[in-house]
């Protein structure tokens, strides 16, 4: 595919620390985002009813929007949004008895949809989701420590899908998506989601780690892998999005164009924050955790040379600083002829 | 790679993985027989959202609490509050007690019958003397109460406190369960008055918990099913969640039935009006109105023994009115027996000031005076067979038959709070279902063809899409196998294992094409050294499976989290993924993997 291909070309021909820096500018706007709002709204995220409690109608009526604000009027709080004939009703909390009353009122018209939460249920769904927010993203933590075992590969995983999710969450706020109980499940299911190609990537990158006593050429193989590794995970990563727009497509834009099809609140949100999430993702996982697998590798390598280099010097007991680094380079070159061998005993014990 | 036909089938993965996809096709449209007229959906059975219903989440009010009190204290308190009352200030001391009875002196002279409305035991007085002198002087009162601690903490909790008191033993600790919402403020006031305190739990904490006992909660699920039944709905599945909440789906009622029915308790109470005048009790007031004008005859549970089964239809002057018909005990028609002769509702000239309201869940449904006849009647003896009108038209009838409901079934033994509700109406449901269907399949054709623009090879993708169209039949089955009801969050599932089942198709496929060609390149060599190329494979396969079972583990385990909010609203979304996830790992991939290394 000669698209795929280019993209894979033009993102790996990028420096590795430019490509770091793009995904942590972004993630810092996010978080500056959730800080506005959190300032401005008291929250990061602008909480939805299933979480402040409340009644939420979905009527379709010809009558306009202040007729239905004068009807309407002795409840508290009335919000009404139009889409065309469908309106959305949204009360503050009431007493039961005039809950009793909208409700009569609403099942008059042939068409509606209701929906009531109670401040208490709304309470308590908002304890259970930071429980099930923090729960998910620990235990998903240690899954990934388990597997890795490497702290600095593991982290960059975990920060990722950290990444993933404050982004998402910053979009949201941005086109004014409410935090209800379907986009926490579409937040958990990034953790899931996102950290699928990051793993693909770093077991790559990690199993079968390139030796060879030139540090250039240890880096073109990384990049070699690399490449591979995105081929795959950017088909990965498509194939997803596409059955998540595909979702959002007959959830959310279906209706306009047929009065057959009414819009799926529950799966437009879940969609609409799984795009997000994705994107944020092919971003965090190509441009900032395969950079800082590359700075990795390449510094783990060279790290791993001076330490062999100096041990080697010292043994000989060398007095200038040019000579070390001739050293270096004659320690470089024994160590190339050491370590084949070796690498091929490992390949045969597999 | 060399193979036929007979040793792909003979090979295990494949062959667990083509039984799983047969049996999912059985249970979903085999056996158990598919309802007639269900068509393509077979035994798959749907959530309320994609069929049309309404759900209400409940939350039952109660407190445990554990007491530390002196059932002394509490008799004393209560006697001399007994005695304050009357304008007497003589003083209670108690002057022996033991675990049975309670013996307790006074100067002020009470009677029987005082005390024993106070409702706290069984109650014996004795008027004493205690001059040596003038023994017919008797100026002092014995009162022997004979109850145990339980009785009299219960007793006195109840009246202090307005609701009903049961003492229960909860994770091992005997603690009163309040049938009533109530503050822990005011709980310590009210045990303050009696010298007693809530009492610790082993931690030293003191053991004050909102919610109700599992057998209470047990107990008002029980009578809910009853009242659904009876309104004709089968298998209503009915869900607890922690030991205070109800959530319940009725598919195929509206919500405005579903909140009267199993929304509140429907506890029926009859009441006889002391004070006022004719027509002061109108329908619809709250008990707090009419509390002082009345009186309590009776309770529904305690009073009524049969209830009929249909609504009853009379006409007074050209108006129809319905009504809910019912038989009173024996103890339930004396009780309404002596309160009317005690108010003169049945004196003809008393007879209007003096009437019967019947409440529901402490609202009036109806209140009128005796009629003539009635009033005779009772005159002469007691009147077993009552109606409770609820008026006229429909809207009576559709009344009526809600009465008859809650009295058969008897009310919940606490109250009821609804803290969610909704509907979706049975033809959204229906275009909802249409278009979950239409969202499922767009998403696999999407899917089809990215998969297919990226390989252009018809043996690498025909096998992935039936990979994948397998596994969602699969998954299916397992829904139709547990009864599982699709809902809305399901099919998002369903789609999300869509998008992630491909992805670790991909990641297998193109380890092992990539594996092909180096192994082509390196046949030779490896040929050599007496390798097969199986092990390439091999090697390559559990490469591609080291990531995909470490990407099922984070993604199954942030849908753990999910699964295990209490309020399970979307447990269906984390259900189905984790399943999908499983059912991924376990039988297709490895099947998968299996075929692709035939085919590459």
């Amino acid at each position: 595919m000669p698209l795929l291909d280019a993209v894979i070309e033009k993102v790996t021909g990028l420096d590795a620390k430019k490509l770091v820096l793009v995904p942590l500018i972004v993630l810092l706007l996010a978080v500056g985002v959730l800080v506005y709002s959190q300032l401005a709204f008291g929250t990061p995220v602008k909480l939805g009813m299933d979480f402040t409690g409340g009644t939420l109608v979905r009527i379709t009526t010809p009558e306009t929007k202040d007729e239905l604000l004068a009807k309407f009027s002795e409840f508290p709080n009335v919000i009404i949004r139009e889409a065309g004939d469908e309106k959305i009703l949204q009360f503050g909390p009431m007493s039961a008895a005039e809950k009793e009353r909208l409700i009569q009122l609403i099942t008059s018209y042939p068409d509606y949809e209701i929906k009531d939460v109670s401040p208490l249920f709304g309470k308590e769904a908002q304890v259970q989701t930071i429980k099930a927010l923090v729960i998910a993203f620990l235990l998903m933590a240690v899954v990934i420590f388990i597997v890795f075992r490497t702290p600095v590969p593991a982290a960059a995983i975990v920060f990722c899908a950290a990444s993933d999710i404050v982004i998402a969450a910053a979009c949201m706020d941005i086109v004014h998506l409410e935090l209800s109980l379907g986009t926490v499940a579409a937040l958990l299911m990034l953790i899931g989601y996102s950290v699928d190609s990051n793993i693909l990537l770093t077991t790559k990158l990690l199993r079968s780690s390139p030796v060879s006593g030139s540090k250039k050429s240890d880096m073109l193989k990384v990049l070699e892998r690399l490449k591979a590794a995105m081929r795959t995970g950017l088909t990965m990563t498509s194939t997803t999005l596409s059955a998540v727009f595909a979702m959002f497509v007959v959830a959310a834009c279906m209706s306009s164009l047929s009065e057959y099809y009414a819009p799926i609140p529950l799966l437009r949100d879940i969609s609409i924050v799984l795009i997000f999430g994705l994107l944020a993702d092919l971003m965090n996982t190509w441009m900032f955790n395969a950079g800082v697998l590359r700075f990795y590798l390449g510094e783990a390598r060279a790290a791993e040379m001076k330490q062999r280099a100096s041990t080697m010097v010292k043994a000989k007991k060398s007095k200038t600083k040019a000579a070390e680094t001739g050293e270096v380079a004659k320690a470089r070159k024994t160590e190339k002829g050491v370590k084949k061998p070796q690498k091929g005993g490992e390949r045969r014990g597999r | 790679m060399v193979g036929e036909r007979g040793s792909l089938l003979r090979d295990v993965r494949v062959s667990v993985f083509v039984i799983f996809v047969l049996l999912s096709l059985f249970v979903i449209y085999v056996y158990p027989p598919p309802p007639m007229g269900a068509g393509i959906n077979g035994n798959l059975k749907y959530g309320l959202d994609l069929v049309g219903g309404s759900y209400l989440q409940l939350k039952l009010e109660g407190v445990l609490v554990k007491v530390e009190a002196e059932k002394s204290e509490i008799i004393k308190h209560e006697i001399q509050e007994l005695l304050r009352e009357k304008g007497e200030n003589a003083s209670v001391e108690v002057v022996a007690e033991n675990e049975t009875a309670t013996v307790l002196e006074t100067a002020a002279p009470l009677t029987k019958e005082e005390l024993e409305a106070l409702n706290i035991g069984v109650v014996s007085v004795e008027r004493l003397s205690t001059s040596l002198e003038n023994a017919t002087e008797e100026n002092v009162t014995r009162i022997t109460v004979t109850a145990d601690e339980k009785y009299v903490v219960t007793r006195y909790l109840e009246n202090a406190l307005g609701a009903d008191v049961e003492p229960a033993v909860y994770r091992g600790t005997e603690v009163y369960e309040i049938r009533k919402l109530v503050s822990k403020e005011e709980l310590e006031g009210v045990l303050a008055a009696v010298n007693a305190s809530i009492g610790r739990d082993e931690r030293g904490m003191e053991f004050f918990v909102e919610g109700v006992t599992p057998e209470t909660r047990d107990l008002a699920k029980e009578i809910m099913e009853t009242k659904l039944n009876m309104l004709g709905l089968r298998d209503i599945p009915i869900r607890t969640v922690g030991t205070d909440i109800i959530l319940i789906d009725l598919a195929g009622v509206d919500i405005a039935t579903a909140r009267k029915l199993v929304g509140k308790p429907g506890k029926f109470e009859i009441r006889i009006q002391t004070a006022g005048e004719a027509g002061e009790i109108k329908k619809g007031m709250r008990l707090e109105e009419i509390k002082n004008i009345t009186a309590h005859v009776l309770y529904g549970d305690e009073g009524i023994a049969s209830v009929g089964a249909i609504p009853q239809q009379r006409r007074t002057d050209d108006i129809e009115r319905w009504g809910a018909p019912f038989t009173l005990t024996r103890e339930g028609a004396a009780a309404l027996r002596d309160a009317c002769i005690k108010y003169k509702a049945v004196e003809e000239e008393e007879r209007e000031r003096h009437e019967l309201a019947m409440l529901l869940d402490d609202v009036v449904i109806y209140s009128a005076p005796l009629s003539p006849d009635l009033a005779n009647e009772l005159k002469a003896h007691p009147v077993y067979n009552l109606i409770a009108e609820t008026g006229s038209g429909e809207e009576g009838r559709q009344a009526a038959k809600e009465l008859i409901i809650h009295l058969k079934a008897g009310a919940l033994p606490v109250p009821v709070e609804i803290i969610g509700s909704g509907e979706v109406p049975a033809p959204l449901g229906e275009k909802f279902r249409h278009e979950a269907a239409l969202a499922a399949a767009l998403a696999f054709m999407l899917v089809a063809l990215v998969v297919y623009v990226r390989y252009r090879n018809g043996r690498v993708v025909l096998p992935m899409l039936m990979t994948l169209v397998c596994e969602v039949i699969i998954i299916l089955g397992f829904a139709a196998a547990t009864g599982w009801q699709l809902d809305l969050p399901s099919v998002a599932g369903i789609i999300a294992v869509i998008g992630t089942g491909v992805d670790q198709l991909v990641i297998i496929t193109d380890e092992i094409l990539s594996g092909a060609a180096t192994m082509q390149s390196a046949q030779k060599a490896r040929q050599k050294k007496g390798k097969t190329p199986v092990k390439v494979y091999l090697r390559r396969v559990a490469e591609a499976f080291n990531i995909i079972f470490a990407s099922a583990a984070t993604t199954a385990v942030a849908m753990l989290a999910l699964a295990l909010m209490a309020l399970g609203t979307l447990r269906g979304f984390a259900i189905i993924t984790i399943v999908g996830i499983l059912i991924g790992v376990l039988i297709t991939r490895p099947a998968y993997a299996r075929i692709v290394q035939e085919i590459a």
